[in-house]
């Protein structure tokens, strides 16, 4: 049965109906942004586990202790000694170098006071003798 | 001085003592005042030298020695007549023992090469691909605290290794007996201790290093920075030229007629450039890009590679602060090859020095092409092989770069003379 409805009444109730119902273009946004929502909810639970992966295999470490607020003073001094250490140790070894280089010298005077209280004969062997202090620091040695 | 060799488990022991008028401070042959620091260090071979020449100690011995040696040197064990000879006319001292029956040693057959790992080394042993490498590794003194670890002689050795050439690591102590300016060859020639040790046992005749032109010919380093035909450390004819001579292990010098910039592009264009490294500093798998060193080859590298400086080096570090003032420049030639050609070199740390020189392309070009006095200086068997290597991959030069070669530094010695 087809009734005449006037155009006023027509559109108010259209409006009326459609006022009650969501329209396509929100739809759509609601589509979409549940779609991002659970793309993002899948990367959260994908980073969860890999958290959870990484947690069950690192070894359960010990807290570090409390900084030392002695620290940074402690390494100065140490850096320090291990200087002048160093220094010292080049002084005492250079220092070696010369207490040598004074007994070779009294060696050999040694051995020309012998020569001359002996026969006389005292031929200066310019190479004899430091073959003879070598093999004495051999023995020393 | 007295010296004296002593050999335990492949390891050779070098102690000496100083004569009466002898001191600490001694100089190098180069000029450079050193100290000494203790009075023994060892060299060990990866393989056993076994018998020796007395020669060849003496000569290995003298290249610790000799800059605190004043009149006389005695050795552990008669010389021959030859090596106290040049002993004698080289540096005026009396050396001995002779031993009428100490034959000189005969040369052997064989060219080794001294390894650094660096371009111009490897350049050599791109021209002589079936030569044996002998590497010197810098090891700790057992008398001196190593302060200086940032120097990588493992990572030296590693990359050597990494050539697969055959190669020879002599381990070393020796750089530990300077105190002064700091650890480091008394004498440039100790790099030289394996080959010498094993000089002998692997038949050798010639032992070939990679001094380029500017070491050579141009009194690069920390040496006098201008022309030095008669270079007292790397000229045949200079008194190390012929005491290795009279050792019957002449020095070879297969680069010398060519720059630095030359051996690099040799190297970096060859088998080895994997394996190339000039840094000191770097790990295994680069270089440390920020030493003085690192800077200077990466000018060179850019220029012949036609690109711009990389570095992060900029001109108020330390390492940079040489190219700030004026010249002469140890190297200079090369920093006036890369400063006219790298572009954009004025926002470098190089730009003072580009000021200063002010190089052009046409100014530099000799750097590019071969020095022919350096091919005759090759001894022989070798001269051959260099010179159709050189020759078949660079331009000899012609008289006006000769003429450059010739007047290098003369303008600053004549200024230095008249300040």
């Amino acid at each position: 049965m087809r009734a005449l409805v006037p155009a006023r009444i027509r559109r108010a109730v259209r409006a009326r109906f459609d006022a009650r119902y969501v329209s396509r273009a929100d739809h759509r946004r609601d589509v979409r942004d549940a779609l991002w929502e659970v793309r993002s909810l899948r990367r959260e639970v994908v980073a969860l586990r890999a958290e959870v992966d990484r947690l069950r295999k690192e070894r359960r470490k010990p807290a570090p202790a409390p900084a030392d607020p002695g620290m940074p003073a402690k390494v100065g001094e140490a850096r320090r000694l291990a200087e002048e250490t160093a220094a010292a140790t080049d002084r005492l070894l250079q220092s070696e170098v010369l207490i040598w280089q004074a007994i070779d010298r009294l060696e050999a005077r040694l051995d020309r006071l012998e020569r001359a209280a002996g026969d006389g004969a005292g031929d200066d062997r310019p190479f004899g003798e430091p073959l003879e202090e070598h093999r004495r620091a051999r023995e020393m040695a | 001085m007295r010296v004296r060799w002593h050999e335990a488990d492949g390891t050779w022991e070098l102690t000496f003592r100083l004569d009466p008028e002898e001191e600490l401070t001694g100089t190098v042959t180069d000029g450079q005042r050193v100290e000494l620091a203790t009075n023994s260090c060892h060299v060990r071979p990866a393989v056993p030298a076994g018998e020796v020449h007395p020669d060849l100690l003496a000569l290995l011995a003298w290249t610790v020695v000799a800059p605190w040696t004043r009149r006389r040197v005695v050795f552990d064990r008669p010389i021959s007549e030859r090596l106290a000879r040049a002993l004698h006319d080289g540096w005026g001292v009396e050396a001995g023992p002779v031993g009428d029956d100490v034959a000189p040693r005969e040369r052997g057959r064989e060219l080794a090469i001294s390894y650094s790992g660096g371009a111009d080394s490897a350049a050599v042993a791109v021209i002589f691909p079936d030569a044996p490498l002998v590497t010197f590794q810098r090891v700790s003194h057992p008398r001196r605290p190593n302060r200086w670890t940032h120097y990588r002689s493992d990572t030296i050795v590693r990359l050597a290794q990494a050539t697969g050439r055959d190669l020879t690591v002599a381990q070393s102590d020796l750089e530990f007996v300077l105190s002064h300016p700091r650890p480091g060859y008394p004498e440039h020639h100790a790099v030289l201790a394996g080959a010498i040790l094993l000089a002998d046992r692997m038949n050798l005749g010639g032992v070939a290093l990679g001094y380029e032109i500017g070491s050579r010919w141009l009194g690069g380093g920390r040496y006098v920075h201008r022309y030095t035909p008669d270079n007292p450390m790397w000229s045949q004819h200079g008194r190390w030229g012929r005491l290795f001579a009279a050792a019957g292990l002449p020095m070879v010098l297969p680069v010398a007629g060519i720059s630095e910039a030359m051996t690099m592009k040799i190297a970096l264009n060859s088998k080895l450039r994997d394996q190339v490294r000039w840094c000191l500093r770097g790990d295994a798998d680069s270089a440390c890009g920020r030493c003085g060193k690192c800077l200077y080859k990466e000018l060179i590298q850019a220029a012949i590679e036609g690109r711009p400086l990389r570095t992060e080096i900029t001109a108020d570090r330390p390492v940079a602060a040489k190219w700030q003032r004026r010249p002469p420049y140890g190297g200079q030639e090369m920093i006036e090859y890369g400063c006219a050609r790298v572009p954009g070199i004025e926002n470098t740390p190089f730009a003072k020095a580009n000021e200063y020189l002010r190089p052009t392309i046409e100014s530099t070009r000799w750097l590019e092409r071969v020095y022919p006095p350096a091919l005759d200086e090759v001894p022989e068997p070798w001269r051959d092989r260099v010179r159709r290597y050189l020759t078949a991959n660079f331009e000899l030069m012609d008289a006006d770069d000769r003429r450059r070669v010739e007047t290098w530094g003369l303008a600053h010695a004549a200024g230095d003379a008249e300040a």
